[in-house]
């Protein structure tokens, strides 16, 4: 049976059941790379451009240890998904992912397109075109269905677990039940950056060893042409979700502070947290620490900014 | 109506008369200052791109002249020049000042109009022929420019002496904000062609051909880009930018010269199959053409952390493997200094000659 690999970083984050359920469904042999290791970051460091950000360099890493192993490797290309009526955009990097990998690792040709452009065809199209690229034509339909069936059923469990972990068989990185009594913290960043403890430098375990609890907010942004363009205006997909995170966040009171990760040079970043930090000055007083990653960050460092805002949530708490 | 838009090059020596001729008072800034870039980047959130910065602070400046409206091109799309004018508005607000946000998109269009029609006292036929004659200017304006500009470009490798052909250019731009009609604009080109006609040339017989490729921002402005065009014909090098004013214009906002963008997305197919914004496809494209028509290198140009740029780079370095041509990328943010960047233009240009002279060696 053939074998067809998906890289366990950026987008597989939010769609990796879904991908996996097609692919077993189409009767391929699915195998999902390795957790990232520092190997990975530095490798994909040598051989990507400086100026890409943290998650898309250690992908390249990924990239080149997983492809040799498999038959094929699915690159996916998210351009434009509709929400409503609304149309919303990948970044850049998400839109040209199969590009700049064939540019930097031209020796690796297994690479299989899966693209998703709903301006100009629909999702069911998309998959099609991914079996036909396959050469598994024929049971694409059903195929097609399964894996929407799974796509439910893994959001679900990511809203009530509050972590996409469970798609890649691990139960939970962080140990034991949450603390009550402790200072609740809100995480906004991009799944890929949050839940990836290399890349990360396992930001929800500093939280907790700093004695905060924290909170991701999972729930995907599903509300039809809804609430993110009240009086916001951004139309990339997965940014929305952070919006709207930190929106939940605001209304329901239920942190004490806000601690939005994300990686250098990722562009969305500068616009995203930007309106985020108007919203909460307009809406609630809540303390905002912003963490940028890059292969150059230290743990020590990261540590040294979460225990000092930990420290500072407790001082008002108490005040 | 106290407009004013964003600073970028030559652009609003193009877009002024537009303006004026529907009726508005166009405040225009002082051209961008190391001041005018220090009070961008301070409001502007720290990793936005360069663009973002300096226009944010000439948009201040304006601002501060008394502007009351502020007109920005836009769209919605992956790049963030997509979120210019919201995000520089909501930053400005904040600042403290008032005024009116235009947005040129399909969606604000009603708007935009109820507003030209305003500026004619509420008569339609005479916004509309305000309006077309506006345009027209415009339009004769940016040609004007462009034929000037690009007879420059060829004559100014081969110049003895750069500081007439500076003195020249400066003058040019005054007649030109000061040409009314179609007659003194072909007046003030005429008279700079005979001008450029008669200083003095050095002994130079061939020169050195590259084009400039990048973001548009980084290409059009030579604030941000060190007059890169104006400093590599100096160095005696025929500088060919992808994108001009005149260009802008046509491509971004009346959609002219879409054979020529064809050509470059038919070249660049090869290696990049969808646009994400900042002209990367067109980038790629044009190094592609570039290589194809002859031209000796070519110079990347993008703001730092630029998405559409950033991404579109392994593809340009592979490319200029593959149809062999040389290629400087380099990203400018508001601590480039002018001394590395010209260091490495220079490299750059003493590698392009010594290549040139090896290859007519061998052949």
């Amino acid at each position: 049976m053939p074998t067809v690999g998906i890289v366990r970083g950026l987008h597989a984050y939010h769609h990796f059941s879904e991908w996996r359920a097609f692919l077993a469904a189409l009767g391929l042999d699915v195998v999902l790379g390795p957790a990232t290791t520092r190997h990975h970051v530095d490798t994909g460091v040598r051989m990507a451009p400086a100026e890409l950000c943290l998650p898309f360099k250690s992908y390249i890493g990924q990239i080149a240890e997983l492809a040799p192993l498999v038959d094929r490797l699915l690159l996916p290309r998210i351009v434009c998904q509709r929400r409503g009526r609304d149309h919303y955009f990948g970044c850049p990097k998400a839109i040209a992912l199969p590009d700049v990998t064939r540019a930097i690792l031209p020796e690796f040709v297994n690479g299989v397109e899966l693209v998703l452009d709903d301006r100009c065809q629909t999702r069911a199209a998309a998959f099609r075109s991914l079996a036909g690229r396959l050469g598994c034509r024929r049971r694409w339909r059903d195929a097609y269905y399964a894996a929407a069936a799974t796509e439910q059923t893994t959001r679900a469990r990511t809203n009530i677990t509050g972590s996409p972990l469970h798609m890649f068989g691990v139960t939970s990185t962080l140990g034991k039940e949450p603390d009550e009594t402790r200072p609740r913290v809100g995480l906004i960043g991009h799944p890929y950056l949050l839940f990836d403890d290399t890349l990360s430098l396992a930001i929800r375990t500093k939280v907790r060893s700093a004695g905060a609890e924290p909170v991701v907010m999972t729930n995907e942004f599903d509300l039809p042409g809804g609430r993110a363009r009240e009086n916001g205006y951004l139309n990339w997909l997965y940014e929305v979700d952070l919006i709207v995170a930190a929106r939940k966040f605001i209304e329901m009171g239920s942190v004490r502070g806000l601690l939005l990760v994300s990686s250098f040079a990722c562009g969305t970043a500068a616009v995203v947290n930007e309106i985020i930090r108007r919203e909460v000055v307009a809406g609630s007083q809540l303390p905002i620490l912003t963490l940028l990653l890059d292969e150059h960050s230290g743990d020590a460092g990261v540590m040294t900014r979460v225990e000092s805002f930990v420290d500072l949530l407790r001082t008002r708490g108490n005040m | 109506m106290k407009a004013a838009f964003p600073y970028m090059g030559s652009i609003r020596l193009v877009i002024a008369p537009i303006l004026e001729a529907m009726g508005a008072q166009v405040v225009t800034p002082p051209e961008p200052s190391a001041e005018t870039m220090a009070a961008g980047a301070r409001l502007a959130p720290e990793l936005m791109c360069l663009p973002f910065k300096v226009t944010l602070g000439s948009m201040l400046r304006c601002l501060e002249m008394g502007a009351d409206t502020l007109v920005y091109a836009s769209g919605s799309w992956s790049c963030r020049f997509g979120y210019y004018g919201r995000l520089q508005a909501d930053i400005l607000r904040d600042a403290g000042f008032r005024f009116e946000l235009l947005e040129l998109r399909r969606d604000e269009l009603p708007r935009i109009a109820r507003r030209v029609v305003a500026l004619s006292q509420g008569s339609v036929p005479r916004a509309l022929l305000r309006t077309l004659r506006g345009i027209r200017l415009g339009w004769l304006t940016s040609h004007t420019l462009e034929s000037v500009e690009t007879a420059v470009r060829q004559v100014r490798p081969f110049l003895s002496e750069h500081r007439g052909c500076r003195v020249l250019i400066a003058d040019f731009h005054r007649r030109l904000r000061e040409a009314r009609n179609s007659f003194g604009l072909r007046r003030s080109a005429a008279g700079v062609r005979a001008e450029l006609a008669d200083l003095p040339r050095n002994e130079r017989r061939q020169a050195l051909r590259v084009k400039l490729v990048g973001e548009s921002y980084c290409v059009l402005e030579p604030f941000v880009n060190f007059a890169v065009e104006r400093r590599l014909g100096e160095l005696g090098v025929v500088v060919d930018p992808f994108l001009t004013a005149h260009r802008w214009m046509g491509f971004h906002g009346l959609r002219l010269g879409l054979n020529e963008s064809d050509r470059a997305r038919h070249a660049s197919r090869r290696y990049w199959a969808e646009c994400v914004g900042g002209e990367d496809q067109n980038s790629l494209g044009h190094l592609i053409l570039a290589a194809e028509s002859g031209y000796d290198g070519v110079i990347h140009l993008h703001p730092l952390a630029c998405m559409p740029s950033t991404v579109v780079l392994p593809a340009m370095m592979r490319a200029s493997r593959d149809v062999d041509i040389p290629l400087l990328s380099m990203s400018l943010d508001e601590h480039t200094a002018e001394a590395g960047f010209t260091t490495r233009l220079e490299a750059f240009v003493s590698m392009l000659e010594r290549r040139r002279q090896l290859r007519s060696r061998t052949v």
